[in-house]
């Protein structure tokens, strides 16, 4: 043991080493140059400043349409530019008082920060602090001083993972992996949260005060100021909630928001006719419980995920505008607040949820991660069982809004956590536990697996359009008040494109290949007679693309990490006076914007990436050997995903250390 | 059917949260901007729904351009710079019985002083120590020692910029033309326009200040403690104000104040007075298209009815890429029908309007309308930057041309500044951005107008 730490410790150090010292040798001597920086919406030009450590850096400033300003706070400098003046003023934005303000036509700045922390920072994020239109949140440009140790650190340790990840597999015996045990039964451990999960009006209670932020946010962004960091609507929407979706509540709960969602609740009370107590059903049939409307059956041909999937890539495409145009946000949620109410009085149970809502298609791709889980406690009562309460509902709880049955639920993609089942089951069957050990979800259909590739592509888009420093990319998604709608549709075009057809196409491929190298000759005969899109490739295909979703949950934590440390200030700020009409409920309206820790920020997303890469490359390695058996040939049959993957988490990372 | 007592409870719960706070929060901003609640849902709803294009009914016709003007460039030559003047007034500073102009120069981060002495001659200087951004000059004897003081607004930073940086600033005239600043309040947001008035009616001058901010404004009215004390009292909080004006406009005896408040919000308020420095704050107008552009406000009995009437602007585009005129730019009027009720007309389009003053131009007994452009298509030769709207004596008007050169002309001041019983006009402008070929800085229009004579005779 103490020898294989050993040798992954000396893994670790050649691989970080070595390009360590390539980039100190390489990064060239101090010197003097003059930038000129000329500010415009929504951007800067050069976006990309690059230079050594101490090299004397003589800027000079022009605004070409509005005034804004050039905030890199990690130097502890902004810069004041406005049209036609030659002159700008410099001030230190971490200063409240405004009695140090320069008058100058030229700023000097030494490439490079002080102290341990300082000599390793390479990347220092500049941003605009003056509104200057609905994209104004998003302009940045980078700041990059050599030697960049974060750049070849973590490109070195990529490689380091890779190597260990490899090592670890030749050390590791042919033996079946260890059995997961099974989930520690909270219900039993806490008694407590038993009566809770069974108390009726627990969905409603928990769900009121998230249907009274929804109301606020519909109100925000409807009335409210225009400014996106001021408004409540925006700011809680994109920047808290998206952020505690995506890296608390996702990873540690599965689908637990699905309880306290608003956007189905007040459709399911119609649907009901019930906020707490449940109607039993007069006469007996499908359901256990009496319900309004029309209550049809979703179409089958509609079911699935693919709908709501195109939802959700639709909302992505467009979430540049939408986060940059509270109205557009609030349209968003109200339209799906209103089609939520309107499916629950046409199709039967939360059709909505499971068809269509696009936040769902988010929350249940990841939800294998959550720690929480809903299951049964004795599968043998479950058999015995003929009442099925959990399915169709009695008169003690409402049949399952998601048409599970708790026996059959191996998986946290579909169960909503409504809580239904623990009040339903005569024979208190069902418990609310604690994941141990590794997920071991499995995709069940095409639709998951492309789920799974969207949302990795969206994960990479997102931190390369939205928080670009090349302007291009921003004005790309920028229809708000560019209106280059041209544009726009060529970037949606090629967006859907890559997300629904190339990307995928190249796992299929990569995943046929994986097949090929690690069959036996017969059976690689066999799958060479199949043809490339046969189902024997697109079962293998299902089961690899679970191996996505680290990655692809990093990408998006990489995103909304940043989003969170850049905007806390204006999240605290859009608390105290949430429409932007003056109010200062907390006293905390007319804060400064200060940055949470810029210059960790591209620290914090390259440790996403490798940290999502690891458990990518582990979660492919397991599927390809559950399927295989063999070391040799999981390894074999994973290598072509596995290498697309890295060099996906490659690519990120690059961009977040050096771009 | 039975109905639980669970039941009840959460209906109640699920009816306050959906019904109760929307209704809350309306009622809330309807009592703030002195509305009725159905007046502040329905001028919402529109504000969300399409762009409101009413503004664009013109009522004027394009009539032929009568030279009556004679264009005198007065003070400092444009120089090197692109001048930035932000405000001019005209006041007899110096009480030698002849106007003179005052005016902020945001380049200069001064205000100045250009001198008419002797009669015809104008001499520039430098009036206080520096103030940074000047936006606005105010005379008024604040101290009431006899002489004329100036009430400077200070934004610090002209363009774009939500720090708290504005400051307000009053320069003392303590004689032989010399001026000591006192800050009144600084580290606030940057303020657009001060304005003297006795609100409280205990004798002494009381300001009113309009905090413009970016992000974050405010009103506020600063009570005068005497020895350059104030104690600020906020009347309210949005972005955007770019004026503020001092007026009996209810004709209760007491002074009242009307803002105008630019941003997104673009509406226009009336704080009633109840003569206590107690404000009641009223909504009289408010553009539902959120890009109208309201650029500048005055007062004036513009259909000489016996009350003031609020006569405004909309024209800035300093929002758009690039800055540039936009359809529905142009001047309008709130006609006064008393309790503090308006009725909105339209005067004109005018692409970039910046400021208008209503003024007897041709001497005919009612009152024309003087407007300037900041943002017009300056690339277009023929497009321009000055017009004016002559009333034919029933309120309808015909616009008339002015002037293409100089460009980008912010701000306008009329007076009679030659004795000779013609207003005449100041212009000053401000060259934010290109193009720079048609440059002034200040520029006396004098009124030349072909049938005085007649007129006279």
């Amino acid at each position: 043991m103490i020898r294989r730490v050993f040798i992954a410790i000396l893994v670790i150090s050649v691989c970080v080493g070595i390009p360590i010292l390539i980039e100190w040798s390489t990064t060239g001597n101090p010197e003097t140059k003059n930038i000129h920086m000329e500010l415009f919406r929504y951007g800067t030009t050069p976006s990309i400043i690059r230079a050594n450590r101490g090299d004397e850096l003589i800027f000079t400033f022009s605004a070409s349409n509005t005034g804004h300003s050039f905030l890199l706070q990690d130097y502890r400098i902004e810069v004041k530019v406005s049209p036609a003046s030659e002159k700008v003023e410099v001030r230190d934005p971490l200063q409240s008082s405004y009695e140090n303000i320069i008058d100058t036509d030229k700023v000097h700045l030494t490439a490079g920060l002080e102290g341990w922390w300082g000599k390793l920072v390479s990347l220092s994020r500049f941003r605009c602090h003056i509104y200057c239109g609905p994209m104004h949140g998003f302009e940045q440009g980078d700041l990059i001083v050599r030697p960049n140790w974060l750049f070849s650190g973590s490109l070195g340790l990529l490689v380091a993972i890779i190597i260990i990840a490899f090592l670890r597999v030749r050390w590791s015996s042919e033996n079946e992996p260890k059995l997961i045990p099974p989930p520690i039964d909270l219900n039993k451990k806490l008694p407590i949260l038993d009566k809770i999960l069974k108390w009726r009006p627990l969905q409603f209670v928990v769900t009121l005060p998230v249907l009274a932020g929804f109301v606020l946010v519909i109100i925000a962004g409807f009335f409210g100021t225009k400014v996106g960091g001021r408004n409540f609507g925006v700011m809680l929407t994109w920047s808290v909630w998206m952020a505690l979706l995506t890296m608390i509540l996702v990873p540690l709960g599965g689908r637990i928001w699905c309880l306290v969602c608003p956007l189905p609740a007040l459709g399911e009370y119609l649907q009901r006719g019930a906020t707490v107590q449940v109607r039993k059903a007069k006469k007996e049939g499908k359901y256990g419980n009496r319900f309004f409307g029309f209550g049809f059956r979703w179409p089958r041909k509609l079911s699935g995920t693919w709908l709501r999937l195109l939802f959700f890539l639709g909302m992505g495409t467009l979430s540049a505008s939408m986060a940059g145009q509270p109205k557009w946000t609030a349209t968003a949620l109200f339209s799906l607040f209103i089609i939520a109410i309107i499916m629950s009085l046409i199709w039967n149970l939360r059709s909505f949820c499971m068809y269509i809502c696009p936040v769902a298609a988010f929350i249940s791709l990841y939800s294998p991660f959550g720690r929480i889980v809903v299951r049964s406690r004795d599968t043998e009562i479950c058999g015995n069982c003929r009442e099925r309460a959990c399915l169709r509902g009695n008169e003690k709880g409402w049949a399952c809004p998601y048409e599970l049955c708790v026996p059959n639920i191996k998986r946290n993609f579909d169960c909503g956590v409504c809580t239904e089942c623990f009040k339903s089951c005569p024979y208190d069957n069902v418990t609310l536990g604690l994941r141990r050990g590794r997920w071991t979800e499995r995709f069940a259909s095409y639709g998951q697996a492309w789920q799974a590739i969207v949302l990795l592509v969206l994960g990479m888009v997102y931190p390369l359009t939205i928080l670009s420093p090349w302007t291009v990319m921003r004005d790309m998604v920028n229809v708000i008040d560019k209106a280059t709608w041209l544009e726009f549709g060529k970037y949606a075009a090629v967006l859907w494109t890559i997300a629904l057809g190339v990307v995928p196409l190249l796992f299929w491929l990569a995943t046929r290949f994986g097949m090929l190298l690690s069959a036996n000759k017969e059976k690689k005969q066999n799958i060479r007679t199949s043809g490339i899109f046969s189902a024997v490739t697109g079962d293998v295909f299902k089961k690899t693309m679970p191996a996505l979703l680290p990655l692809g949950l990093s990408f998006w934590a990489t995103f909304f990490i940043a989003t969170v440390m850049i905007n806390l200030t204006f999240i605290i700020f859009s608390i105290s006076d949430p429409f932007g009409h003056g109010w200062d409920l907390l006293g905390t309206a007319g804060m400064p914007w200060v940055q949470v820790w810029p210059s960790g920020i591209p620290w914090i997303q390259a440790t996403l990436v490798l940290t999502g890469l690891t458990f990518s490359l582990k979660k492919g390695y397991q599927v390809w050997f559950n399927e295989t058996g063999r070391k040799n040939d999981a390894l074999k049959g994973f290598a072509p995903t596995a290498t697309i993957l890295i060099l996906l988490a490659a690519g990120m990372l690059i961009y977040f250390t050096n771009f | 059917m039975r109905i639980s007592k669970s039941t009840i409870i959460s209906l109640l719960a699920l009816t306050l949260i959906l019904v109760g706070i929307p209704l809350a929060i309306f009622s809330y901003e309807a009592h703030r901007s002195g509305q009725t609640l159905a007046e502040y849902l329905a001028k919402t709803l529109k504000k969300i729904g399409a762009q409101d294009t009413s503004h664009l009914t013109i009522k004027s016709v394009q009539g032929e351009t009568i030279d009556f003007l004679k264009k005198v460039t007065i003070g400092d030559p444009v120089g090197e710079a692109k001048p930035w003047i932000t405000h001019v007034a005209i006041v007899d500073l110096d009480k030698d019985g002849l106007k003179d102009v005052i005016l902020c120069d945001a380049k200069l981060n001064e205000v100045r002083w250009i001198r008419q002495s002797p009669a015809g001659t104008y001499t520039e200087s430098k009036v206080g120590d520096t103030v940074r951004g000047p936006a606005h000059v105010t005379p008024s004897d604040i101290d009431k020692d006899g002489d004329i003081d100036l009430l400077v607004a200070q934004m610090s930073i002209i363009v774009p910029e939500n720090d708290k940086i504005g400051a307000v600033v009053i320069m003392e005239n303590i004689g032989n033309e010399k001026f000591v600043n006192h800050v009144i309040v600084d580290n606030v947001a940057r303020v657009c326009d001060v304005e003297p008035g006795d609100f409280d009616n205990d004798g002494d001058i009381d300001l009113v200040v309009a905090q413009f901010g970016y992000d974050d404004g405010e009103i506020r009215w600063m009570e005068n403690k005497g020895n350059w004390q104030f104690e600020s009292h906020i009347l309210q909080n949005l972005s955007g104000p770019i004026h503020a004006l001092v007026e009996d406009i209810d004709k209760d005896g007491d002074l009242d104040i009307i803002a105008l408040v630019a941003q997104e919000w673009e509406e226009i308020y009336i704080f009633e007075n109840d003569g206590h420095a107690n404000f009641k704050t009223n909504l009289v107008y408010g553009s539902t298209n959120e890009d109208f552009g309201s650029s500048g406000i005055s007062l004036v009995d513009l259909d000489k009815d016996g009350d003031k009437d609020i006569l405004f602007t909309n024209g800035d585009a300093f929002d758009y890429l690039p800055p540039g005129p936009r359809p529905w730019h142009g001047v309008q009027w709130l006609e006064n029908k008393g309790n503090l009720k308006f009725e909105y007309h339209r005067i004109g389009n005018f692409a970039g309007a910046y400021f208008a003053n209503g003024v007897d131009i041709d001497r005919d007994g009612d009152i024309d309308i003087a407007v300037v452009s900041a943002f017009n298509k300056w690339d277009d030769p023929k497009s321009q930057s000055m017009i004016w709207f002559e009333n034919d004596g029933q309120m309808n008007f015909i616009r008339r041309n002015i002037t293409s050169s100089p460009t980008h002309l912010l701000v306008l001041a009329s007076d009679d500044m030659d004795g000779d019983g013609w207003v005449d006009f100041v212009t000053a402008g401000m060259h934010v951005y290109p193009p720079y070929d048609r440059l002034s800085r200040i520029t006396l229009w004098k009124n030349i107008w072909p049938k005085r004579k007649t007129v006279e005779e």
